[in-house]
C-alpha cells in the first residue's frame, strides 16, 4: 500500500514540478534557473513544516516521501549548476551553495514555525 | 494531456523506486548513503540521456525530457538532502552534516560530469557507424 501512496505524491509532486516550472521560467528572464531555485527551497520548507507536525504513516509517506520528494529535484539541480559552470562559473558556484544554504535554513524554518508561533 | 499523463507516470514510478532502494537497504550509516546513491545515479543519468536528447534531436521522440524530468526529477530529491543534513546538524554532527552536504555536491558534479562524457563519445561512436554505414 505505501507503494502507491508514495506514487501517488510523487506523480501529483512531479506534474506541479513541471508546470510550476515552466511558469517561473516563462517570466523570468535571467539565466539563473530560479524555477527549480525556488521550487528546492518552498520543498525544503514544507517538508519541515510537514515533519514537525504528527500525522499518520501512510499520510506521512503520500506528503513527505511522495509529493515533496518528487516536487523537489537534484537532478535537474545539478544539471542546470554544471550547465551555468560551463558558462559562467561563480554564478554556478553562488546557485549551488545559496540553494544548499536556504535550502538547510529553510527546513530549520520549517520545523521551527510552530514553536516561534 | 499526453504530456500530463507521461509526468505523472514518470512521477509515480520515479517516486517508487525510490521508496524501493529505502526499504531494500534499511542499514544505518553516519551519513545517509541511500539519499546519496539515489541522487548521484540520478544525475548521472540525467546527464547522459539530456546530453543525447541535446545533440539528436531529430532521432529521438520530443517526449523523451518530459519523461526524465517526471522520473528523474522525482527518483531524486533536494528536500530529504536538506532534512538530513538538519538532522545531522542538530545531532551535534556538524562534520557528518557538512561532509554530506559537500559530498552530494561534489559527487553529483563528478557524476554528472562522467554522464556527460560518456554520452558524447556514444555520439561519436553512433557517427562513425553511421559513417562506415555510407561507405558501404
Amino acid at each position: 500500500m505505501e507503494y502507491f501512496f508514495v506514487g501517488l505524491g510523487g506523480a501529483c509532486g512531479s506534474l506541479l514540478r513541471y508546470y510550476l516550472g515552466r511558469f517561473i521560467t516563462s517570466k523570468s528572464n535571467s539565466s539563473f534557473p530560479l524555477g527549480t531555485f525556488i521550487i528546492n527551497i518552498t520543498g525544503a520548507i514544507l517538508l519541515g513544516i510537514f515533519n514537525s507536525i504528527s500525522m499518520d504513516k501512510n499520510i506521512s509517506i503520500l506528503i513527505c516521501d511522495g509529493f515533496l520528494g518528487a516536487y523537489t529535484t537534484f537532478s535537474t539541480f545539478i544539471y542546470e549548476g554544471f550547465n551555468l559552470f560551463n558558462n559562467k562559473k561563480t554564478n554556478a558556484l553562488v546557485y549551488i551553495i545559496i540553494s544548499l544554504f536556504l535550502g538547510v535554513l529553510g527546513y530549520l524554518f520549517g520545523i521551527k514555525i510552530f514553536k516561534i508561533i | 494531456m499526453k504530456k500530463f499523463i507521461i509526468i505523472a507516470i514518470g512521477g509515480f514510478s520515479g517516486a517508487n523506486l525510490r521508496l524501493f532502494f529505502n526499504n531494500v537497504n534499511k542499514h544505518h550509516y553516519e551519513i545517509p548513503l541511500n539519499t546519496l546513491f539515489i541522487n548521484i545515479v540520478g544525475c548521472f543519468l540525467f546527464c547522459f540521456f539530456m546530453t543525447l536528447i541535446i545533440n539528436k534531436q531529430d532521432h529521438i521522440s520530443k517526449f523523451f525530457p518530459i519523461i526524465l524530468s517526471g522520473f528523474l526529477g522525482a527518483f531524486t530529491t533536494f528536500s530529504t538532502l536538506c532534512k538530513e543534513t538538519v538532522q545531522l546538524l542538530l545531532n551535534e554532527n556538524i562534520f557528518n552534516g557538512i561532509y554530506y552536504l559537500v559530498l552530494s555536491i561534489v559527487l553529483g558534479f563528478v557524476f554528472a560530469l562522467s554522464g556527460t562524457y560518456l554520452a558524447k563519445k556514444v555520439l561519436l561512436f553512433w557517427q562513425k557507424i553511421i559513417i562506415i554505414r555510407e561507405g558501404l
